[in-house]
């Protein structure tokens, strides 16, 4: 992809959070460690229920107040963490940015698109003279259409592809180095889907950003991402390249969700559920997560801590069956 | 929007309507005004002469149709008791309960609203916590408890206010006071009821994370979410403090139209009580309609709908 190697643009070291009562802690997310590097698009799967907003909102230091955060995150470098919040709510919008799931509801209704999309850029430092002009720029650029038309409607004018735009532009007018989407698409139709996943490939092409999807649909992660995140019960059980993961996945949870998402075979279309439930994240007992529900489960899965295990450049799972069972 | 606004204004005029059906009706129901008005010396013709005099020796029917031509061009009768219009009776009661009633909902927005965004801001916080005291305080505490406490303190034991009357500005401390107490506690209770929920909303979380600052957040984009329901209420506040202040104005011996009323009624002085009734009703139907307009002013989808 690049042929230089890039220094990378956040780097997380063993990263947990957990909420609700110390004594009885809920781990939405535990033992996290990533590296995302400028340009690349990566994507998280799972259950819903595994962590994946956690992981992402913790990463940008967006979570809600009551959530307790162990581990390291390092954006560009800087641990932010330990940074006041002063300086962290400086770098959201500016080189952080995040869309959320739910566009109907992520604007405010009470005001114009133009407001709150001028709010933004002002908010940037962009001179009084040049909001106006820079805002039509902003949404043209994400493919509203008469865009100076738009600036005057309210949020409530517009369907939810619109506001999703909306919404990305005002999210990435400061040129970003790490977008956020959690499920972007999953409240919107499925046409309107690839022309906002598109527009994401675009920022990447155009600034070099890394981008972070998460999405229900693996679809979306084969066509769109360079690299993949499968989580499970608050750990990544597996990352690696899009296309190494989905030629040959290894993990068996990986490989259950693989065939549990809907797919033509011939004529018909299959697919085959998961066996079982999540699992309680609070009564988690010292093994592996999946073991209840995994085909392929021995004795030391319940008893002893999953490790990780490097498979090949930059593909590892946290699994203890060797090479996995083909 | 302008059907929106004649219908509304169609309804407005119906509710009148049935309205002063329903006072003219209540009125009659209190008994015959005739021996509390005339002297206990007066004639059996004396009487008689009175009730033709105003008319009350009609049917109901053709009563209720005079009254409501003879209203439509203003002119309410003449009060039984003091002889004079009982339209200028009111009309100088409007003017202390109007002004008593602004000040009182003035002084309940200066203090709820903030002091409602500042706990909902900081929750749980030291001032969320005064908050809640105050707001169950001013709930559960009488007015005219509050009124008296406050003559007590502020014009007998300190002496730096008038107990009672009407004229000077110093005569709007107690009243405002009393019922500014009440009126910003349930104030502060809503504004923190509905801004703690609009904190929570996407938008502002979009917000947060689009690193907009702080004060835009909150008072900019919360508060003006917020304010849709708080608007209302403090229509309908204003509204009851209209016509619903007689135990203040009792206190503070105000001469409002609850007083006039409530006078009204006990002397069975139809004219004045339904010309009284009858303002309050316009008044509170015309706030209603002003916080409608300004909902719509406030709400783009409103004006949509
Ligand atoms: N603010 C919160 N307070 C308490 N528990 C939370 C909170 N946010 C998430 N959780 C819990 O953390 C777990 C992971 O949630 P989430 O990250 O939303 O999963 P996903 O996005 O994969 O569906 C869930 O069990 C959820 O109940
Ligand atoms: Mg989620």
């Amino acid at each position: 992809m690049n042929p230089i190697v890039e220094v990378p643009i956040v780097e997380v070291q063993d990263f947990g959070v957990a909420f609700g009562l110390k004594d009885r802690p809920l781990h939405a997310v535990r033992g996290v460690n990533l590296t995302v590097r400028p340009g690349e698009i990566i994507g998280i799967a799972g259950e819903s229920g595994s962590g994946k907003s956690t992981l992402c909102t913790g990463l940008i230091r967006a979570l809600a107040p009551t959530a307790r955060v162990s581990g390291r995150v390092c954006f560009d470098g800087r641990s932010l963490y330990d940074l006041p919040m002063r300086e962290v709510a400086a770098m959201h919008g500016r080189d952080i940015a995040m869309v959320l799931q739910n566009p109907m509801t992520s604007l405010d209704p009470l005001f114009t698109i133009g407001n709150q999309v001028r709010e933004v850029l002002k908010r940037r430092g962009v001179p009084g003279a040049q909001v106006r002009e820079q805002a039509i720029a902003a949404l043209k650029r994400v493919h509203i259409t008469a865009p100076e038309m738009r600036v005057g409607q309210f949020p409530h004018q517009l369907s939810g592809g619109m506001r999703q735009r909306v919404l990305i532009a005002m999210a990435t007018s400061a040129s970003p180095r790490l977008l956020v989407a959690d499920e972007p698409t999953s409240a919107l139709d499925a046409t309107i889907q690839d022309e906002i996943l598109l527009l994401f490939r675009e920022l990447r092409d155009r600034t070099n950003a890394a981008v972070l999807i998460v999405t229900h649909e693996l679809e979306v992660i084969r066509r769109v991402c360079d690299r993949v995140l499968v989580m499970y019960a608050g750990r990544i059980v597996e990352q690696g390249p899009v296309s190494t993961v989905f030629a040959a996945p290894q993990h068996p949870y990986t490989r259950a969700l693989l065939a549990s998402t809907p797919r033509i075979e011939g004529t018909e279309v299959v697919l085959t559920p998961i066996p079982g439930q999540v699992p309680d994240l609070r009564t988690l007992g010292p093994g592996c997560a999946f073991a209840d529900r995994c085909p392929h489960v021995v004795d030391p899965c319940r008893q002893f801590k999953p490790e990780f295990r490097d498979l090949g450049p930059d593909h590892r799972i946290l699994c203890r069956l060797e090479g996995g069972v083909q | 929007m302008l059907l929106f606004m004649l219908k509304r204004l169609g309804q407005t005029l119906l509710t009148l309507l049935v309205l002063t059906f329903i006072i003219f009706t209540l009125a009659r129901m209190t008994g015959d005004p005739t021996p509390l008005v005339m002297p206990s010396e007066a004639t059996d013709e004396d009487r008689q002469f009175f009730r033709e005099q105003y008319g009350l020796d009609r049917n109901l029917a053709a009563q209720y149709v005079i009254f409501l031509n003879n209203a439509a061009h203003g002119d309410f009768g003449v009060s039984f008791r003091f002889r004079t219009p009982a339209f200028d009776i009111v009309r100088e009661a409007v003017g202390p309960t109007l002004s008593l009633a602004g000040s009182a909902m003035l002084l309940a927005i200066l203090i709820g609203v903030p002091l409602g965004c500042a706990a909902a801001v900081r929750r749980g916080g030291r001032l969320d916590q005064f908050t809640s005291l105050f707001a169950s305080l001013g709930q559960a505490t009488p007015t005219f408890w509050v009124g008296l406490m406050l003559i007590v303190l502020l014009a007998i034991d300190f002496p730096i206010f008038p107990s009672s009357g009407y004229g000077t500005l110093a005569h709007y401390a107690l009243p405002t006071l009393t019922l500014g107490f009440y009126a910003s506690s349930s104030i502060a209770r809503l504004t923190r009821a509905n801004m703690v929920e609009t904190l929570k909303s996407d938008f502002v979380y979009m917000e947060r994370v689009l690193g907009l600052s702080g004060w835009s957040i909150v008072l900019k984009h919360a508060l003006r979410n917020a304010s849709l329901p708080i608007v209302t209420y403090l229509g309908l506040q204003f509204g009851l403090l209209l016509g619903g202040a007689v135990v203040t104005e009792r206190v503070f011996a105000w001469p409002g139209i609850g007083q006039t009323i409530v006078d009204a009624i006990l002397y069975r002085d139809y004219p004045v009580a339904q010309a009284a009734i009858l303002t309050t009703a316009i008044l509170f139907l015309t706030v209603n309609l002003a916080v409608d307009l300004i909902v719509m002013a406030l709400d783009p989808r409103m004006r949509d709908a």
